[in-house]
């Protein structure tokens, strides 16, 4: 089984996931543009391309996932900043 | 500018706020007010009776003036802590910029930001995954014969479904009042409806829907507007401190702006370094917040 990259942000999601981890878009495998007919292929793509474009906007979007250059990304993005545990500006306190 | 806190005695006596001890609060509430007093015009607290009792005659904090509009809300379930700081927002009818009791602005505001239509804090992003929304849990309002959601929310949901955005309101504000009175309005209303009350009353872990109401509302409203030629808010800007959550940690220390957001309050590290940052610089203040911390018999670990 090979990692499934998310439609919206490029994440590499494990092939079991039915939602992807970093933006929660709905993964589909392999064959699911195949069984949609012409016109909900077209609804689809329009559908997904807004929510890339609102992706993109809040989260500077690029193909690969940011975990390594910042740690808490993930977390952040999976859950806003108000459920988050870091304080934002902690070092000056 | 006007700088405004509130603080609503209701929920904070249940025990509300993330903090280890009602004294971590009150010390929060004065490095709050007095980093930020310097770099505004003038300051204002908007609270109730006994809030003014705590935070004034007790803590020794001052205001130029203080105002009891959060006495108007003291019939609501205080589970909704979050409308204390909603009719804050309703209530004030000059350019304003409300700083949350957990946020600290050392060096004040950029004037793109204190000159904007509305100013926030950074843009956020929710799916319905995301525990401080629960937008599709409020939405069960339309499974009520006479339930009713803002059309702003309609709008925004249809066209962007799971995916939404809101302005993260650590600090919110700015000059076209109109425009934020319309937004707070617009969450009592949705709480307050007819048609919604038997929804909102079985809704549980009400906490959990705060973000709808302060800071999906305003985004939703922002975006419903802006694309209607003729709406009177049509023209309405937003300007945030940071583009980004994820810009607001890589940048808080750069742009001089802490927010001890959501459980960071509750973390000791951070619970240590604010009292010692009070105790140093605000010796007087300090002093009387613990004393009036007694009251409630929660005192800092350091000093049981």
């Amino acid at each position: 089984m090979i990692a499934l990259a998310c439609w919206v942000c490029g994440y590499s999601n494990d092939p079991e996931v039915i939602r992807c981890r970093r933006c929660a878009w709905e993964i589909r495998g392999p064959g699911f543009l195949d069984s949609l007919t012409g016109l909900e292929q077209e609804r689809y793509f329009k559908r997904r391309d807004l929510v890339r474009a609102r992706w993109k906007e809040l989260h500077q979007y690029d193909q690969t996932p940011r975990r390594e250059s910042f740690p808490a990304e993930v977390a952040i993005i999976r859950s806003p900043t108000s459920a988050c545990d870091l304080a934002i500006g902690g070092g000056l306190l | 500018m006007l700088a405004v806190w509130s603080h609503w005695s209701k929920p904070f006596a249940l025990g509300g706020g993330g903090w280890p001890t009602p004294a971590h609060y009150l010390m929060s509430c004065v490095l709050s007010v007095e980093t930020a007093r310097s770099h505004f015009e003038r300051t204002r607290l908007v609270t109730d009776s006994a809030g003014m009792k705590m935070l004034v005659d007790g803590v020794g904090l001052d205001f130029d003036d203080v105002r009891l509009d959060l006495s108007e809300i003291e019939e609501c379930d205080p589970a909704w802590w979050v409308l204390g700081k909603i009719q804050a927002f309703r209530t004030q009818h000059e350019p304003f910029v409300h700083i949350d009791n957990d946020v600290y602005l050392w060096n004040g505001l950029p004037e793109r930001l204190t000159s904007a239509d509305v100013l926030a804090q950074n843009p956020e992003h929710f799916t319905d995954a995301s525990d401080y929304y629960k937008l599709a849990e409020l939405e069960q309002i339309r499974r009520y014969p006479y339930g009713w959601l803002p059309k702003e929310v309609e709008w925004c949901r249809s066209l962007h479904g799971a995916h939404q955005r809101s302005l993260n309101t650590g600090i919110y504000g700015g000059h076209r009042v109109d425009f934020i009175q319309y937004c707070a309005e617009l969450a009592f209303e949705m709480l307050e409806h007819p048609g919604n009350r038997e929804a909102v009353a079985r809704i549980e872990d009400k906490p959990k829907f705060s973000g709808t109401l302060e800071m999906f509302l305003p985004a939703a409203c922002l975006e419903y507007h802006t694309a209607r030629p003729h709406s009177p808010f049509r023209t309405v800007e937003a300007a945030t401190l940071f583009d980004s959550a994820e810009q607001a940690y890589r940048d808080g220390e750069a742009k001089s702006y802490t927010h001890m957001i959501g459980r960071s309050k509750s973390k000791p590290t951070n619970a240590r370094k604010l009292e010692t940052r009070v105790r140093l610089h605000y010796p007087r203040h300090y002093e009387r917040c613990v004393e009036y911390s007694r009251i409630f018999g929660a005192l800092p670990a350091a000093l049981q």
